[in-house]
C-alpha cells in the first residue's frame, strides 16, 4: 500500500496527492488531494477555466503535474510504461482529430495497439474485442464507413468504441457530448452509465467524464466532483452536490433544485 | 482567418526601436563610405565624387526605395488576402516576374528593350492569377494560397534553372541578378522604383477606407456596401506592380514583404493605416541595413553574396522566430481529396501498381528514338543500349520510390496532406549539404556527396519538426517553418552560385535534376539504399496509422511518441537525401505520390506508403523516359520534367479540393 502523510484508502483506484499545475505565475489547478474508488461513474463539473480538463489530462498522462503526485492502482503514473498504462486507462480528448480516410473498423482496431504493440500479431482475440466494442457502441451497420463521413454522434461513438477495444479499466472522457444534440448526448451517456456497472472482465469499470450540463451529469454519474478556480469545491454523491447553496458556490449563480417529475433525480434550474 | 496576435508594446518603445534602427542604418552606411579605399593621383577627388554620386548613393537609395516598395506590397497583400504569410515571394509573384524576364532575355530580347517593367509585371500578374485561381474554391485560405504560390515558385525556378543550363554563361549572370544584387551605375533604377512607390503609396492612401473594411470578412464588408472582389483585384494588381517594378530593377528580394508588415504589427501598429505606413519604413530600413552589411563584408572582388540572398539568410531565422507567436488554428486543413474512395483489396491494387511500374520500366528500356524515328530495341541493339539505359531506369525508379515513400511518411508524421520533402525545405536542405561538400572538398567522391546530401536533408527535417513540435504541429506553422527553411537554404545556394566556379555549375545541374550522369555503380548503390530504407516501413505500419491522429491520442494508446517520430523522421530524411542527390530538389514526386495514393484509396499506413512509393517510381520513370525522348537527341533534366508535369497536376488537385465550410 502507499505510504506517506496521506495514505490512500484501500481500494482507491486513483489517488491524487497535492497535484498542482501552473502556467508561468498563473495557477491553473491548485494543489489537489483526492481519492477515487473503482467501479463508479464520476462527473467532473465546474465553470469554464476551472481546471477540469487540466485534471483529466494529468490523469491521462497528457500533462505532467507541476508538483505533487498522481497514482493509479497504487503506482505513480510515471512508473507505468506507455503501453501498460494504455491497457488500464483510456482517454478521449475534447477535440477529436481528423482521421484521414480510415473506416470505423480500422479506427477501433487502433485501440488494440497497447496489447499487440508495433510489431505484434493482430490476434483472433484482438479481432473479437474490436467486434465486441463495435457492437457495444451500436456501430455494426457503420463498420465499413469512413469515420470522417459519419455524423457527430456516430463519430463520438466510434471513438468510444476505440476506448472500449482498448480493454481499459478506467475511461477518461473530456466533454464527449459537447457537439451533440440531446438525443445523441443521451445515447453516449447511456453507454457510459451501463459501463459503470461492469468492466471488461466482469469487474466494475471506472468512468471519469467532464460534462457541462449539470442535469445530465446528475442523471448519469454516481458522484460529482465540482471544481472552481482550480480548487475542488465539492465531492460527493449527486444528491449532495445538487443543492442550491452548493450550486451557487460552484457557478456563482442563484440556482434552484427540484425533483425530476418521473425519475425523481434532482434537477437544477437558474433562478 | 489567422492574424498575427502579438504582444502589443505600450508607450513609445516602437518609436524608439525604429529610431535605433535608423541610427544603425546610418552608422553602417557611414562605415561603408569610410571603407572606400583612398584613391591617389590628381583625379582622386573627382573619382571619389563620381563613386559617391554614381554608385554608393544610388545604391543606398535603391535599397531604401526597393525595401519600402516591397514592404508596402507585402502589407497590401496581407491585408487584402487576410493572410499573415502572404508576400510577393510566397505568392509566386517574384518567381513569375523573374521567369518572364529570363524567358524574354533568352527568346525575345527586344521585349526587354520595350519595357522590362511591363514584362516583369506580366509574369507577376500571371503567377498571382494562377495562384488565386487555384485557391479560389477554398476561399483563399492562407495555407492553400501559399502552397500554390510555392509550387508555382518552384516550377518557375526550375524552368529558369533549365534555361540557364541550356544557354550556359549567356544567362548565368541572370542568376546573380536573380538573387538580388543591388549594384548601381546610375540613378535610374532608384528613380523608377521611387516613382512607383510614390504612386502606389498615393493609391493605397486613397483606398484606405476599403482596406479597413477588409479587416472584416467578406460577407460583413459586402453588407456594408463594398464591392469586395473588385476592390480586391485592384489592390492585388497594385501590389504586384510594386513588386514587379522592384524585380525588374534589382531582381528577387524575398522576405522583406513578409517580414516588414509582421514587424510593424509586432511593434504595435494595429490599424491598416498604421501598418501601411510602418511597413514600408521598416522594409526600407531592413534592406538598407542588410545591403550595408553586405558591402561591409565584401572582399575586393565583389560582394560575398547578393543582397537578396542575404535578406533570405536573415529572414529565414526571423520568420522562425515569429512562428511561435502565430496563433494556433485547431482545425486541420481538410484533406485535399475529401472523402476519397477506399480500396477493398489494397494488396491486389499494390500488385497492380507494381506491375504498372515494371511496365513503364520495360517501355523505357525498349522503346526509344534513334535518328530515323521511333524504334523498339531488340537483340544486340538492346544489349548495347542497356548499358546506358538500365542505370538510368534503375536510378529513376529507386529515387522516385524513395521520394514517394518519404512524402507519404511525412504526411502521416505531421497529419498534414500538404507536407512533402519539397515543400518542407528538406530537399533544399539536401542541396545545402551538397553545396557544403562541393565547396569544402576539392574533389569529393560520390559517397561523400551522397552522405552530405542525406545529412543536409536530415538537418533540415529535424529543424522543421523541432519548430513544429515547439509550436504544436499546427499546419500553418509547420508549413511556414518549412518555407522559412527552404528560403534560407536557397539563399545559401545562391551565395554558392554567386561565388561561381565549377562547383556552382555542378550544383545548378543538380538543381534541375538531370540523371544522365548516373553510372551503373551509382544506380545499384541507389537501388540498394532504396531497398534498405523501404523495408522498415513494413514493420512501422502501426505507427503510421496512429501518429496522424495527433500526439495526444498516440500517447493515450501507449505509442512512444517521441521515439516513433524520431525514427520515422530519420527514415524520411534519409530517403529524401539519397533520392534528391540523384533527381534534384524540385521534382515534386514526394507530393504527387502520396496524393495519388490517397486518391486511389489506400488508407492503412503501410499500404499507403508502399503505394506512394510505387507511384513515385512510376512517375519518375515516365519523366525520365520523356526527358530522353522529347527533345531527342538532347536530354532534358528529369527532375525538372517531373516538376513541370507534376506541378500543374498538383495545382489541379488543390483547386478541386472540397471548399471549406461546405
Amino acid at each position: 500500500m502507499v505510504d506517506g502523510a496521506h495514505p490512500a484508502p484501500a481500494g482507491a483506484l486513483w489517488s491524487v496527492r497535492g497535484a498542482a499545475f501552473a502556467v508561468g505565475e498563473r495557477a491553473i489547478l491548485g494543489p489537489l488531494t483526492l481519492d477515487l474508488p473503482a467501479g463508479r461513474v464520476y462527473g467532473l463539473i465546474g465553470p469554464n477555466g476551472s481546471g477540469k480538463s487540466t485534471l483529466l489530462k494529468m490523469m491521462a498522462r497528457q500533462l505532467a503535474p507541476g508538483s505533487g503526485e498522481l497514482r493509479f492502482d497504487g503506482r505513480p503514473l510515471g512508473a507505468w510504461s506507455g503501453r501498460a498504462f494504455a491497457r488500464e486507462v483510456a482517454y478521449m480528448p475534447q477535440f477529436l482529430p481528423a482521421s484521414d480516410g480510415i473506416n470505423v473498423r480500422e479506427l477501433v482496431s487502433l485501440g488494440r495497439y497497447p496489447w499487440h504493440g508495433a510489431l505484434g500479431r493482430f490476434s483472433p482475440e484482438d479481432e473479437a474485442r474490436v467486434e465486441a466494442a463495435i457492437q457495444r457502441a451500436g456501430l455494426a451497420p457503420f463498420r465499413e464507413r469512413a469515420v470522417d463521413s459519419l455524423s457527430g454522434g456516430e463519430r463520438q461513438r466510434a471513438w468510444l468504441a476505440l476506448m472500449l477495444a482498448q480493454g481499459a479499466r478506467c475511461l477518461l472522457l473530456d466533454e464527449p457530448t459537447s457537439a451533440l444534440d440531446i438525443a445523441h448526448q443521451m445515447e453516449v451517456l447511456a453507454i457510459l452509465r451501463e459501463l459503470g456497472g461492469e468492466g471488461p472482465d466482469g469487474g466494475a469499470m471506472t468512468v471519469i467524464v467532464i460534462l457541462h450540463d449539470i442535469n445530465l451529469a446528475a442523471r448519469t454519474c454516481d458522484a460529482l466532483l465540482a471544481l472552481r478556480g482550480g480548487r475542488l469545491l465539492a465531492h460527493g454523491p449527486c444528491h449532495e452536490i445538487m443543492e442550491p447553496e452548493r450550486l451557487r458556490a460552484i457557478y456563482g449563480l442563484d440556482m434552484g433544485v427540484m425533483a425530476h417529475p418521473v425519475s425523481g433525480t434532482p434537477m437544477s434550474y437558474v433562478l | 482567418m489567422a492574424e498575427l496576435t502579438l504582444p502589443r508594446p505600450t508607450g513609445r518603445r516602437p518609436f524608439h526601436v525604429g529610431l535605433a534602427l535608423a541610427l544603425l542604418g546610418t552608422v553602417l552606411f557611414a562605415l561603408v563610405l569610410a571603407r572606400q579605399p583612398a584613391l591617389e593621383g590628381p583625379q582622386a577627388t573627382a573619382l571619389e565624387q563620381l563613386l559617391l554620386w554614381h554608385s554608393l548613393l544610388p545604391r543606398a537609395a535603391t535599397a531604401l526605395l526597393a525595401g519600402a516598395a516591397l514592404g508596402l506590397s507585402g502589407a497590401l497583400l496581407q491585408r487584402v488576402l487576410r493572410n499573415p504569410i502572404a508576400d510577393p515571394s510566397t505568392l509566386g509573384i517574384a518567381a513569375g516576374a523573374q521567369l518572364a524576364l529570363t524567358l524574354a532575355l533568352a527568346f525575345a530580347p527586344a521585349l526587354l528593350a520595350v519595357s522590362r517593367e511591363g514584362t516583369a509585371f506580366a509574369g507577376g500578374i500571371l503567377a498571382v492569377a494562377l495562384v488565386l485561381a487555384m485557391s479560389w474554391r477554398r476561399g483563399f485560405e492562407p495555407v492553400t494560397v501559399v502552397i500554390a504560390g510555392m509550387t508555382l515558385s518552384l516550377m518557375a525556378g526550375a524552368m529558369s534553372a533549365a534555361l540557364i543550363l541550356a544557354r550556359g554563361d549567356y544567362v548565368f549572370s541572370l542568376f546573380i541578378w536573380g538573387a538580388g544584387a543591388l549594384h548601381q551605375q546610375n540613378w535610374q533604377p532608384a528613380l523608377l522604383v521611387g516613382t512607383r512607390l510614390a504612386l502606389g503609396a498615393g493609391a493605397a492612401l486613397l483606398l484606405l477606407r476599403p482596406l479597413e473594411l477588409m479587416t472584416l470578412d467578406d460577407a460583413a464588408a459586402r453588407s456594408l456596401g463594398m464591392a469586395v472582389q473588385g476592390m480586391r483585384l485592384v489592390l492585388i494588381a497594385l501590389a504586384v506592380w510594386l513588386a514587379a517594378s522592384v524585380v525588374s530593377q534589382v531582381g528577387v528580394i524575398g522576405f522583406v514583404g513578409l517580414a516588414a508588415p509582421a514587424f510593424a504589427r509586432l511593434g504595435g501598429a494595429r490599424r491598416p493605416g498604421a501598418v501601411l505606413l510602418a511597413a514600408p519604413l521598416i522594409g526600407a530600413l531592413m534592406l538598407w541595413i542588410t545591403d550595408s552589411l553586405v558591402q561591409l563584408t565584401a572582399s575586393s572582388g565583389g560582394d560575398l553574396i547578393p543582397t537578396g540572398a542575404a535578406v533570405g539568410l536573415l529572414g529565414g531565422p526571423l520568420l522562425l522566430w515569429l512562428l511561435p507567436r502565430l496563433p494556433a488554428s485547431p482545425a486541420r486543413p481538410p484533406m485535399a481529396t475529401g472523402h476519397a474512395r477506399r480500396l477493398r483489396r489494397p494488396g491486389r491494387a499494390l500488385a497492380l501498381l507494381a506491375a504498372g511500374a515494371v511496365l513503364i520500366g520495360a517501355l523505357a528500356l525498349l522503346a526509344g528514338r534513334d535518328l530515323d524515328g521511333w524504334a523498339l530495341a531488340t537483340g544486340p541493339v538492346l544489349a548495347e543500349l542497356a548499358v546506358f539505359r538500365v542505370p538510368r531506369i534503375v536510378a529513376a525508379a529507386a529515387a522516385g520510390g524513395l521520394l514517394g515513400a518519404a512524402g507519404a511518411i511525412m504526411q502521416r508524421l505531421t497529419g498534414n496532406p500538404l507536407a512533402g520533402p519539397e515543400v518542407l525545405g528538406v530537399s533544399a536542405g539536401a542541396g545545402v549539404g551538397l553545396a557544403l561538400a562541393l565547396t569544402l572538398s576539392p574533389a569529393p567522391s560520390a559517397a561523400l556527396l551522397l552522405a552530405a546530401s542525406a545529412g543536409g536533408a536530415l538537418g533540415a527535417l529535424a529543424l522543421v519538426l523541432l519548430m513544429a513540435a515547439w509550436t504544436g504541429f499546427a499546419a500553418e506553422r509547420l508549413l511556414l517553418s518549412g518555407i522559412a527553411l527552404g528560403c534560407t537554404a536557397l539563399a545559401l545556394l545562391s551565395a554558392v552560385f554567386a561565388a561561381g566556379g565549377p562547383g556552382s555549375f555542378r550544383l545548378l545541374a543538380w538543381m534541375s535534376g538531370s540523371t544522365d550522369r548516373v553510372g551503373a555503380h551509382e544506380a545499384w548503390m541507389l537501388a540498394a539504399c532504396a531497398l534498405v530504407l523501404l523495408l522498415p516501413v513494413a514493420v512501422l505500419g502501426r505507427w503510421l496509422d496512429i501518429l496522424p491522429l495527433g500526439a495526444g491520442v498516440s500517447a493515450a494508446l501507449g505509442v512512444p511518441v517521441g521515439a516513433s517520430q524520431l525514427a520515422l523522421t530519420l527514415l524520411a530524411a534519409l530517403m529524401t537525401g539519397v533520392a534528391a542527390f540523384f533527381v534534384g530538389p524540385l521534382s515534386l514526386v514526394g507530393l504527387i505520390g502520396p496524393h495519388l495514393a490517397r486518391l486511389t484509396g489506400f488508407a492503412s499506413g503501410r499500404s499507403f506508403v508502399f503505394a506512394s512509393a510505387l507511384i513515385g517510381a512510376g512517375v519518375l520513370l515516365l519523366a525520365d523516359w520523356l526527358a530522353r525522348m522529347l527533345a531527342f537527341p538532347y536530354q532534358l533534366p528529369t527532375g525538372l520534367l517531373a516538376a513541370l508535369v507534376g506541378g500543374p497536376y498538383l495545382i489541379w488537385l488543390l483547386q478541386r479540393g472540397e471548399p471549406r465550410h461546405g
